[in-house]
C-alpha cells in the first residue's frame, strides 16, 4: 500500500490537456483571430465607406451652397432691381412702394423655384423690404439679425457672405432657423464712379430641406449624420431640436485639418466618428457610428465563439467527469486490486462491476475473468505443488540414484546417486559433466546416449562403468528417459551399482568351469577303468558284480555328458563357443550321426531309417556342433519312441535352405511343456526324466548352436502320435564368398571343444 | 464497491500530499478546478484583448442652448394644410395669410403658404398646386387665379385624397361638377353685392349726368365678373350715370395706371370709376393724381392698408374690406374640420364693410 501512489498527470488531466490543446485552445485562437481580423477589416471598411459617405454629403452641400451662390450672383446682377431699388430709395409714395414691391417681386419670385429656398429678401438703405418666400406677412423682422448680416455682408464686401445657421430674419416664418446667405446690392455712382451700397439681398435656405435629404441616409443602428458651420453651430442633426446649437469644444477640438477618423466616447458611447471639411464655408460633415452597431456582425462571431467555447468546456468538463467515472476509476479499481492482489490481501474480494461494454468495460470483465482464472490456477498449483512434494519426496528418498542433466550437466542428483557416487551431499556433483563420472572408455559411448537422450528419445538399459569421486570404478546399469524439468528438456538418468551382481557372475562361471574341469578329469578316468572292467578286460566278473560295474559305468557316462553339458552352456552363455565353420557335405554327416547313434538306439529297440535324401546338399557349419544337434536330436527321438518302432529321418531341399527332419512316434510333448521345451533343466516331466535320462541341457544347447549356424530350429508335435524336430539350415552357394576366417577367430576360446560324444 | 474505493483513493492522496503539506489533500473535482480556473482565465483574456479602449472623452456632443426651442418641438406629425394664393403683390393677401397663420396657430397645424407671383400666372397656380400633391399635404385651400384653369389640377388632387377649400374666388360649379370635384366649401364674400355697395357709394353722390368706367380683373374668374355685374347694377340704377368703358388691368396696380391713362385719352370726361380691387384703384388714382384731376369719384375693393392715404386724401372715395383675414382663417379652419371628418357648407359668406374717408381708422 505504501506504493499506492497516484500517477501524475494521471489521465483525466492529460485527456483535458489534449482537449484543450487538440480543440480548445486552437478554437479559442481561431475565435479570437476571427474577431479581430472581423473587427479590423470592418473598421477600416466602415471608415472607408464613411469617408466616402461624408465626402458625398460634403459634394452635395457644396453644390446646394453653390446654387445659392449663383443664385445670390445671378440676382446682384439684374439692372431692372438695381434700378427699381434706388428709385425707391428716391421715391416715396404707396404707388411707387407698391408698384415697386410688385415688380421687384416679380423678379424675385423668378428666382424662388430654388428647391430649399425659404425665401429671398432685399432690404434697402432706407428701410424698404422686398420679399418674396414662405409667408408674404414681413411685418414681423428681426432687426438684430438683419443688422448682424448686414454688418457681415459689409466685411466682406463684394462675396457672398453665409452667416451659417441663423434665425431667421424673417420673425413669422415658419422656419425658425435658417441657413442665411447675404451679399450687399451696389450700384455704380455716376458722380463718384464708385459702387455704393443700396442694399442687403439676404436668401434664406432651409435647413429642413437639408434634414429631409439628409435624415434619408440610413447609416446603421445608432449612427447619424451631422453637419455643424463655421461657428460648430449644428446645420443638421437627426434631432432638429439641436438645430443652431454649439459643438461641444471637446469634441471641436479634436476636429482638427480638413478631414480625419478617429474614434471617441461620444454622449457615453463608443463612437467611430469621420469628418470633412467644406473648404468653401468651413462646413463641416461629420458622420457618427457607433463602435457597438460598426462591430455588430462581430459581435456574432464573438457570440458564437463564446457559446461554441462555453459547449467545448461542457463537453471538456463532462469528458473529464466521464473519464474520471467511467474509465479513470475502473482502471484505479483494477489497479487497487492487483495491489492488493500482489500484498496477498485479495481474499474473497468482490468483483469488480462492468460499467458499459468498451475496452474499459471489458477490462473489468478480463480482470474479473483473470481473478476467477487465478484462483482455479492457485488452486491447481497448491495440487499440483502437493504432488510435485510428494513425488520429490519419492525422488529424494528413492534407494535408487536419480540423476537429471542437461546436456550432460547435472542439474539434479538425489541422495541414492550422491551415496553411490561416493559424494558427500548431491551439491557436490550439480554442475558437474556427467561424463567426469563415466569411465574413459565408456565415454564415447555414453556421449552417444547423452546425444540420444538430448534429442527426446529415450534410450534402453546399458551397462556402464562410472568412477566415484573417490576414484574408484563401479559397474552400473543406466536408464535415460527423457524429461521436462522445471520446465525445460532434460534428461533422466536412473542407475544400479552391479558391480557386485557381476563379481557374483564372474566367480559361478569361474566356479563352474574349475569344477568341471576338475570334475572331468577324475571321471574321465572313472569311466575309463569301468569301461574296461565292465568290458571284461580284468577278468569274468561275476554276474552280480557285472551288472553292477555296468550301473556305475553308465552313470559315470551319464555323469560326464551332464558335466559336458554344463560346460557347453557356460561357454556358449559367456559366448566363448568356438565354431570351426566350413562347407560340409549334410547327407555324409547325417549317416555318420546315424551311424554313431545307431547303438544308443537299440538299448530301446528303436531303429533308425532314413526316409529322404538330398544329393549335394552344402552346409557352411561346424562339423563337431553339427553332429552334437545330430546327436541329440537322434538320441531324444530314440529316448522318447516305443520300443520296436522306427525314427524317420529326412532330409530335404527348401527354397535356399536344407531342412533336416527327425520324426518319432512318441506320446507327443504335453502341451503345457511346449512354451518351455528350449529352456535349460528342461523336462516334461521329473519322474521320466530319471526315467529316459538326460541332463534337460540338451535342446537348449541345440538351440544355441542352430542359431549361431543361421539356422532356425522348431516343432510339430501331436500328443499321442509323435514328434518331429526340424533343423533349417542356410544351403551354402559356392559361388558365394566364404565368410573371413576371422569372424570365428575373435572368439576368444577358454576351453577346448569337446568333440561330439555318441553314447 | 465505489465508497470502499473511494475511501482508499482518499487515504492514498492523502500518503501522496504527506511529504507536501504545503498542498493540502484534495479529491478529484477540486483537483479539476484549477485548470478550468486557468480556461476562463485565458477566455476572460482573449475576450479582453478584442475591445479596443477608444479615446476618453465624456463630453455631450451638442451643447443644448436652444432649451426653449427643443421643448417647444412638436409631438407628433401635425396636418399640413397648403394655403395657394393669387400674387404676392397684393397686400390683401398679406391680410389673407395672417388669417390663415392665426388658424395655424389655433389648430396646431402646418401651414405651408405658396403664392403665385402674378395674378395672372395661372399656370404657377397649377404648378404649386402640384408640387403640393406630390408633397402630399393633406389639405390645399386655394384662391383659385383663374375659375376654370385650376379645375382639373384640383381634381388631381382630390383625386389623390387631399381635401380642397376653395376661398376668394369661386371655382366655376358647372365646370367642377362636369370633371367631378364633389364637396368643396367655399368662402368668400358676396363679391356682386359687395361691388355694388362700392359702386353705389360713389354712384349715391353723382346727381348730374356723369360718365362712368369699369377697371375689371381677370375675366375669366368669377369674383372679377361678379364684382363687375355688381358695379353695372349700381351704376345702371343711376340713371345720371352712363357707363362708357370697362377694361380689365388683371388685378395689377401698374396695369391699371396704364388703362385709366388710355380711358381718359379717349373720355377725358369720366367723372366715376369702379375698380375690382383697390391695386388697380391706386394705379388709377397714381394716373389722376398725375394729371391734376380731383373730380373723379374712384371706388376701390379689398381695403388694403396702403390705400388709407388715399382715404384720407379724398382721392378714393370708396373701398370694401372683404376681410380677407377671415377668410384666410375660416378656410384653414374648415380644412381642419373636413380633415377631422366634419361636413361643411358648401358655400360660406364673409360679411363686408364699407370703408371710405369717413370711416377708415
Amino acid at each position: 500500500m505504501n506504493n499506492y501512489m497516484r500517477p501524475r498527470p494521471g489521465i483525466v488531466h492529460k485527456s483535458l490537456l489534449f482537449l484543450l490543446l487538440s480543440s480548445v485552445i486552437p478554437l479559442l485562437v481561431l475565435g479570437g483571430m476571427s474577431y479581430q481580423v472581423a473587427r479590423t477589416t470592418l473598421q477600416e471598411q466602415a471608415t472607408r465607406h464613411m469617408v466616402e459617405l461624408v465626402a458625398d454629403q460634403k459634394a452635395y452641400l457644396e453644390l446646394h451652397v453653390e446654387q445659392v451662390e449663383g443664385l445670390i450672383a445671378n440676382l446682384s446682377g439684374v439692372e431692372t432691381i438695381i434700378d427699381a431699388l434706388d428709385d425707391a430709395n428716391s421715391a416715396g409714395d404707396t404707388y411707387t412702394d407698391l408698384a415697386t414691391q410688385a415688380r421687384i417681386g416679380y423678379i424675385l419670385d423668378g428666382y424662388s423655384n430654388l428647391k430649399g429656398l425659404i425665401s429671398i429678401d432685399i432690404f434697402t438703405m432706407s428701410g424698404a423690404h422686398y420679399h418674396v418666400g414662405d409667408t408674404l406677412n414681413v411685418s414681423n423682422i428681426r432687426a438684430d439679425v438683419k443688422a448682424r448680416v448686414f454688418d457681415l455682408a459689409l466685411q466682406a464686401d463684394h462675396r457672398t457672405v453665409w452667416t451659417g445657421i441663423e434665425d431667421n430674419v424673417n420673425a413669422n416664418s415658419s422656419a425658425r432657423k435658417v441657413l442665411t446667405a447675404a451679399r450687399i446690392l451696389r450700384k455704380i455712382d455716376l458722380h463718384a464712379q464708385q459702387p455704393r451700397p443700396i442694399g442687403l439681398l439676404l436668401v434664406n435656405y432651409s435647413v429642413d430641406y437639408l434634414y429631409d435629404y439628409f435624415n434619408q441616409i440610413d447609416l446603421g443602428e445608432g449612427a447619424y449624420l451631422m453637419i455643424v458651420d463655421a461657428d460648430n453651430r449644428v446645420i443638421y442633426h437627426p434631432d432638429k431640436r439641436y438645430f443652431g446649437s454649439h459643438v461641444s469644444a471637446d469634441v471641436v477640438r479634436k476636429l482638427t485639418g480638413a478631414a480625419g477618423t478617429f474614434t471617441d466616447t461620444i454622449d457615453g458611447q463608443a463612437m467611430l466618428l469621420t469628418y470633412q471639411r467644406s473648404e468653401m464655408r468651413e462646413w463641416m460633415v461629420l458622420s457618427f457610428i457607433p463602435v457597438a452597431t460598426l462591430l455588430a456582425p462581430t459581435a456574432a462571431i464573438g457570440d458564437t465563439t463564446l457559446l461554441v467555447l462555453a459547449g467545448s468546456f461542457s463537453v471538456v468538463a463532462l469528458s473529464a467527469w466521464w473519464i474520471s467515472r467511467r474509465m479513470v476509476r475502473p482502471i484505479r479499481q483494477v489497479t487497487h486490486h492487483f495491489k492488493l492482489l500482489q500484498a496477498g490481501m485479495l481474499d474473497q474480494q468482490p468483483r469488480l462491476v462492468a460499467q458499459g461494454r468498451d475496452e474499459i468495460g471489458e477490462l473489468v470483465t478480463w480482470f474479473n475473468t483473470f481473478l476467477d482464472n487465478l484462483n482455479l490456477k492457485q488452486q491447481t498449483e497448491a495440487a499440483l505443488r502437493a504432488s510435485e512434494e510428494r513425488y520429490r519426496d519419492l525422488v529424494e528418498l528413492s534407494p535408487i540414484p536419480i540423476v537429471v542433466h542437461r546436456d550432460a550437466r547435472i542439474i539434479y542428483c538425489n541422495p541414492s546417486a550422491a551415496r553411490v557416487l561416493a559424494a558427500e551431499h548431491p551439491k557436490n556433483l550439480v554442475g558437474k559433466s556427467v561424463l567426469d563420472r563415466v569411465h574413459p572408455d565408456d565415454r564415447e559411448h555414453v556421449l552417444a546416449r547423452v546425444h540420444q537422450l538430448s534429442g527426446g528419445k529415450n534410450v534402453d538399459s546399458n551397462e556402464e562403468r562410472f568412477l566415484r569421486l573417490d576414484g574408484h570404478v563401479i559397474d552400473v546399469e543406466t536408464f535415460g528417459i527423457a524429461v521436462t524439468y522445471l520446465g525445460e528438456p532434460a534428461s533422466l538418468v536412473m542407475f544400479q551399482d552391479i558391480s557386485e551382481r557381476k563379481q557374483v557372475d564372474r566367480l559361478k562361471s569361474e566356479f563352474v568351469s574349475v569344477v568341471s574341469h576338475e570334475l572331468r578329469t577324475p571321471l574321465t578316468a572313472i569311466r575309463g577303468a569301468l569301461g574296461l572292467v565292465a568290458g571284461g578286460v580284468t577278468g569274468t566278473l561275476p554276474t552280480q558284480a557285472q551288472a553292477m560295474i555296468e550301473i556305475a559305468h553308465t552313470n559315470s557316462k551319464r555323469l560326464m555328458r551332464l558335466i559336458n553339458d554344463i560346460l557347453d552352456i557356460e561357454k556358449i552363455e559367456s559366448g566363448k563357443l568356438h565354431f570351426d565353420l566350413q562347407p560340409l557335405h549334410l547327407m555324409a554327416l547325417v549317416e555318420q550321426a546315424l551311424e554313431a547313434n545307431h547303438a544308443y538306439a537299440e538299448q530301446f529297440g528303436v531303429s533308425f531309417a532314413l526316409t529322404q535324401t538330398v544329393t549335394g546338399a552344402l552346409v557352411y557349419a561346424d562339423g563337431d556342433r553339427l553332429m552334437q544337434v545330430l546327436a541329440n536330436l537322434l538320441s531324444n527321438a530314440a529316448k522318447f519312441s516305443p520300443r520296436g518302432e522306427t525314427v524317420q529321418v529326412a532330409v530335404s531341399r527348401r527354397a535356399g535352405s536344407i531342412r533336416l527332419e527327425v520324426r518319432d512316434h512318441g506320446p507327443g510333448i504335453p502341451e503345457a511343456f511346449r512354451g518351455r521345451i528350449f529352456q535349460k533343466f528342461a523336462q516334461a516331466d521329473s519322474s521320466d526324466t530319471r526315467q529316459k535320462g538326460g541332463t534337460g541341457l540338451g535342446l537348449n544347447i541345440t538351440k544355441a548352436i542352430v542359431e549361431r549356424l543361421d539356422g532356425q530350429i522348431g516343432f510339430d508335435t501331436s500328443t499321442g502320435v509323435g514328434t518331429t524336430f526340424y533343423v533349417d539350415l542356410p544351403e551354402w552357394n559356392p559361388s558365394l564368398p566364404i565368410a573371413p576366417a576371422g569372424v570365428a577367430a575373435i572368439v576368444q576360446l577358454t576351453s577346448l571343444p569337446e568333440p561330439a560324444a555318441p553314447s | 464497491l465505489i465508497d470502499e474505493h473511494s475511501n482508499n483513493a482518499n487515504r492514498s492522496t492523502a500518503m501522496y500530499d504527506k511529504p507536501n503539506p504545503a498542498c493540502p489533500p484534495s479529491g478529484e473535482r477540486t483537483r479539476l478546478k484549477p485548470i478550468l480556473a486557468t480556461l476562463l482565465l485565458l477566455f476572460a483574456l482573449a475576450l479582453s484583448n478584442c475591445g479596443a479602449s477608444p479615446q476618453e472623452s465624456q463630453a455631450l456632443l451638442v451643447e443644448r442652448e436652444d432649451q426653449a426651442a427643443a421643448q417647444s418641438a412638436p409631438t407628433g406629425q401635425p396636418k399640413t394644410i397648403a394655403l395657394v394664393m393669387k400674387t404676392l403683390t397684393n397686400p390683401f393677401f398679406v391680410e389673407m395669410e395672417k388669417g390663415a397663420r392665426r388658424a395655424e396657430q389655433e389648430f396646431g397645424i402646418r401651414l405651408i403658404v405658396k403664392t403665385a407671383a402674378q395674378e395672372t400666372s395661372i399656370e404657377q397656380q397649377i404648378a404649386i398646386v402640384e408640387g403640393l400633391i406630390q408633397a402630399k399635404v393633406d389639405a390645399i385651400v386655394i384662391a383659385p387665379g383663374d375659375s376654370a384653369g385650376l379645375l382639373p389640377v384640383l381634381k388631381q388632387a382630390q383625386d389623390a385624397g387631399i381635401v380642397i377649400v376653395n376661398i376668394d374666388n369661386r371655382l366655376d360649379p358647372a365646370l367642377s361638377a362636369k370633371l367631378g370635384l364633389r364637396n368643396i366649401p367655399f368662402i368668400s364674400v358676396d363679391n356682386e353685392q359687395a361691388a355694388y355697395r362700392s359702386a353705389r357709394f360713389i354712384g349715391d353722390q353723382i346727381k348730374a349726368p356723369t360718365k362712368a368706367a369699369i377697371i375689371e380683373g381677370i375675366r375669366t374668374a368669377r369674383n372679377a365678373e361678379d364684382r363687375k355685374n355688381g358695379a353695372l347694377r349700381a351704376f345702371q340704377e343711376n340713371e345720371q350715370i352712363t357707363i362708357v368703358a370697362m377694361e380689365t388691368a388683371h388685378w395689377k396696380i401698374d396695369e391699371a395706371y396704364d388703362v385709366t391713362k388710355q380711358l381718359f385719352a379717349r373720355h377725358p370726361d369720366i367723372g366715376a370709376l369702379f375698380a375690382a380691387n383697390d391695386m388697380m384703384a391706386l394705379g388709377a388714382v397714381k394716373y389722376l393724381q398725375e394729371s391734376g384731376r380731383t373730380n373723379v369719384f374712384v371706388a376701390g375693393f379689398d381695403a388694403l392698408e396702403e390705400a388709407t392715404p388715399a382715404l384720407r386724401a379724398g382721392t378714393l372715395a370708396v373701398t370694401i374690406d372683404q376681410r380677407a383675414a377671415e377668410q384666410g382663417y375660416t378656410g384653414v379652419q374648415y380644412a381642419v374640420k373636413a380633415l377631422a371628418g366634419d361636413t361643411l357648407p358648401a358655400e360660406t359668406m364673409i360679411d363686408v364693410h364699407i370703408v371710405s374717408g369717413a370711416t377708415v381708422r
